[in-house]
């Protein structure tokens, strides 16, 4: 009756809870969030564990409205009661789970999106997994000789498996620049208006211009952009490019204003700054789900207090 | 199916049939309705077939029927004074803000789980948590209001998360 086929591993469950703990404080350091980083990356044991953590805040934070909360009081409240009265432990009751954030693929194509502010972490046919960033739209299709995933909009990442099938078809991502062939590999692609952004975390990735102007290997470890016409120097692999599907939004010495522009991503209502503030460069790493909690984890870390503007948006102005 | 898990089965039956009238009994004693008192208990015996996987044979029949009709009692209670706390405090706001029936019925469903899942913590540690991540406070907040360190709050948060991801993959 559990939500998800994979068994829960006890000993990554404590470390998951550990990280949930310290990840929701006030004070993470990068270091902490790259330790953190490398735990997820350490086993599918963990990923599984952080899943179910994530899956948890989500739905719980599903439950901040008013109503809610007093309806949690009041069974806090009749739960002591009972207790007292009895004097013993309710055993837990099995109760299905429906409403997962994990949609299964029914068949070997599928069309997948999210909403502004989504998120969404889904399971390819061939064991793979396949993460959306908000406001992304994908269609998978995995046909005769080729397992194709077409990036629509937004952002996506994805973790490839073995093909089942033999001889192996390969995997490609096509973006609206390029085609991504997958070399046994975990990477990532996001496409912004004007360029995209390729980052590989594990094994290797082929790219090739639409044009069929240039074509290169990106190895693990290096990230690049690209357009139409041309595909920019390899850079080290930004660990943001991973954190989203997890949740987060690293900011490693970036500036204000950039920040905010990623986190406006996740919001139908921007969030802007003060050009006096602009420039203030920022480290750490925010839960953008949690979107009152990072502003106030910004308005703590930088000298800045946050206005709300009437039309619903944000704005950070300089501390009075 | 394997021979213990027959051995079980054959239990269970005998089980039932030892003990059903007498569990209809003892749970209309509590409940007050024998509707409700037969429900309970047909609710006991699948909870019971669906557990269990020890290949012992009960020593005590009578007294583990009785404690999981108990803790199926008490969570039909806790149930219902969720709801009950839910439609009184929607009731006491305006109706604009309403949600709709079906996701005033998704809402339901997710705060009778995740009371569930919290059912076994200490009510400091569940309050604890419940104001991280209901009302968005911060740890020292928190600290504040329940007088013990920032550090000692990460600590309920830990274990908060540990106790509801346990309690998940077991149901």
């Amino acid at each position: 009756m559990g939500r998800s086929a994979a068994t829960l591993d006890p000993q990554a469950a404590e470390q998951a809870a550990e990280w949930f703990a310290r990840l929701g404080g006030e004070d993470v350091s990068d270091e902490d969030l790259r330790r953190w980083l490398a735990w997820l990356e350490q086993l599918p044991a963990h990923r599984e564990a952080w899943s179910r953590v994530e899956s948890l805040s989500g739905r719980l934070r599903g439950l901040r409205d008013p109503a809610s909360r007093e309806a949690m009081n009041a069974a806090g409240r009749s739960r002591r009661k009972i207790l007292q009265a009895l004097g013993l432990f309710a055993v837990s009751a099995p109760l299905a789970w429906l409403a997962s954030s994990r949609l299964p693929w029914r068949e070997w194509t599928a069309d997948a999106r999210t909403k502004v502010g989504e998120t969404r972490e889904l399971r390819l046919a061939d064991g793979g997994r396949l993460w959306l960033d908000t406001h992304s739209a994908v269609s998978v299709d995995y046909g005769h000789d080729l397992r194709r995933i077409e990036l629509h909009r937004g952002a996506l990442l994805v973790r490839t498996a073995p093909d089942p099938q033999s001889p192996a078809r390969p995997l490609v991502v096509d973006a609206r620049d390029a085609r991504l062939r997958a070399i046994g590999t975990y990477f990532s692609v996001r496409q912004d208006e004007a360029d995209s952004v390729l980052a590989v975390f594990e094994g290797a990735v082929e790219i090739q211009l639409r044009d069929g102007s240039a074509t290169r290997r990106i190895e693990a470890g290096e990230q690049v952009r690209f357009d139409g016409h041309r595909i920019g120097a390899a850079v080290t692999a930004q660990p943001a490019q991973l954190a989203w599907s997890r949740g987060m939004l690293v900011a490693d010495d970036q500036r204000l204003e950039d920040f905010l522009r990623e986190l406006s991503r996740y919001r139908a209502d921007p969030v802007r700054c003060a050009a006096e503030v602009a420039d203030l460069r920022l480290v750490g790493a925010y839960p953008f789900h949690d979107f009152e909690r990072t502003l106030a984890a910004v308005a703590r870390a930088l000298p800045v207090d946050v206005v709300a503007d009437a039309d619903g948006g944000y704005r950070l102005v300089p501390r009075r | 199916m394997s021979s213990s898990e027959t051995q079980v089965r054959t239990e269970l039956h005998a089980m039932y049939h030892a003990h059903h009238g007498w569990l209809s009994g003892w749970l209309r004693g509590r409940v007050g309705c024998s509707q409700r008192a037969q429900d309970l208990a047909q609710d006991t015996f699948v909870r019971v077939m669906t557990h269990r996987r020890n290949d012992e044979p009960l020593r005590e029949p009578r007294a583990f029927l009785t404690r999981v009709a108990h803790s199926l009692m008490i969570n039909q209670w806790r149930r219902e004074s969720i709801e009950r706390a839910y439609l009184d405090a929607l009731a006491a706001r305006p109706e604009v803000h309403a949600p709709s029936p079906e996701s005033q019925a998704l809402v339901l469903e997710s705060l009778i789980e995740i009371d569930r899942l919290l059912s076994r913590l200490r009510p400091r540690v569940r309050d604890a948590f419940l104001m991280a991540q209901l009302d968005g406070l911060t740890y020292a907040q928190i600290g504040e209001k329940l007088g013990v360190s920032d550090r000692m709050v990460r600590k309920y948060m830990a274990q908060a998360m540990l106790q509801c991801l346990t309690a998940e993959a077991d149901a």
